[in-house]
């Protein structure tokens, strides 16, 4: 087996677990938050689609991510990236906690509708690899920055997110 | 890259996260649970290593687990194995609140255990075949194969190790030392 056919298997695993666990909360329960500084489910659901759209455009090649691309920049903007942020602040990586208390969630099934476009796209772009391909960097200065490690991330990344999701609705759940 | 290096990469990158995020929790803090019917840190990454010595040494060689063979069991106050448990309980797999709740682990056992587990893994994986991924595995519970182990191998401790960490955030919050 070829480690993108593995990827690709195991990020569509991913998507349809993430897609299960929270289709059908209300706009209460994806804002829902255990302590002042715990990501809600909303948020982190936004934030694994734009991740993703932003990580695999900018890596691997793809142009512009879904979110400009496809107009949702516009229909959704959220807050504008402070100065010396890392390019990766506008998926709601290291936002602090108020900036997440700020988030301006879209509704759930536009979140659905956009994660469903950027991994469309995504999955074009990973489907252009192969094995000897995954050794190249991807930046110059840090060889060990390849595109097969772009890939690990891909696929670690959303189920890091998962297993919080997972343990937020059982706190909800026991806290009724 | 070839999938057994992408592999090795993502079992070395969870497994190393399974120890920073346990290794330096009190024994408070190891147990702690935000309500009744949560995991804790302490339970998680037993679970995670359980699977980790079941999916390495009953399912990917024929060897038997670790935890049998080295009767790690005597370092752990594990509940008693109920009546109509079923083969997964032994991982922790369908424990009950109440069982959880009263699991306790020594955290140098617990890492020691994970070590032992974490590294006759990758000898493991270090010469599987990776041509033969849709052989059927001999497991009475369900249908199994290297390919669909491969993938909860990455996928399982990754989650639960996210849910650590979580843990680990609510306790910050909540002053638990």
């Amino acid at each position: 087996m070829a480690v993108v056919e593995y990827v690709l298997d195991a990020i569509a695993q991913n998507r349809r677990g993430l897609v299960g666990m929270v289709s059908g909360l209300t706009a209460e329960q994806l804002a829902w938050r255990p302590g002042p500084e715990a990501n809600p489910i909303g948020f982190m659901t936004w934030h694994l689609f734009r991740f993703e759209d932003d990580f695999v455009h900018a890596r691997l090649g793809g142009g512009l991510p879904v979110w400009e691309r496809g107009g949702w920049s516009v229909k959704w903007p959220q807050r504008p990236r402070p100065e010396n942020a890392s390019p990766l602040w506008p998926t709601g990586n290291s936002w602090t906690p108020r900036e997440v208390s700020e988030f301006r969630a879209p509704p759930l099934e536009e979140v659905l509708a956009y994660g469903q476009a950027e991994r469309e796209s995504a999955v074009a772009i990973i489907k252009t690899l192969d094995d000897t391909s995954l050794d190249q960097p991807i930046n110059s200065n840090n060889p060990q920055a390849n595109k097969g490690l772009v890939l690990r991330v891909i696929t670690l990344h959303e189920l890091e997110h998962l297993g919080h999701i997972e343990m937020l609705l059982g706190l909800m759940k026991a806290k009724g | 890259m070839e999938l057994r290096g992408f592999l090795t990469d993502c079992l070395s990158f969870t497994y190393q996260r399974v120890v920073a995020s346990t290794k330096d929790l009190t024994p408070t803090q190891l147990h702690w649970q935000p309500v009744p019917t949560e995991n804790h840190a302490a339970f998680l990454a037993f679970h995670i290593f359980r699977v980790y010595d079941r999916y390495f040494h009953r399912f990917l060689s024929p060897q038997g687990e670790l935890w049998e063979r080295n009767k790690w069991s005597m370092f752990f106050t594990v509940p008693a194995t109920p009546p109509d448990a079923t083969v997964f309980w032994s991982t922790g797999r369908t424990w009950t609140p109440q069982e959880v709740s009263s699991f306790r682990a020594p955290l140098d056992r617990l890492l020691a255990y994970g070590d032992s587990v974490y590294q006759s893994g990758l000898r493991k994986l270090a010469t599987l075949d990776m041509n033969n991924l849709e052989r059927p595995i001999s497991f009475p519970a369900e249908q199994i194969t290297p390919r669909i182990v491969l993938h909860r191998m990455v996928s399982h401790p990754m989650q639960h190790v996210a849910q650590i960490e979580y843990l680990k955030g609510l306790m910050k919050q909540q002053g638990v030392a």
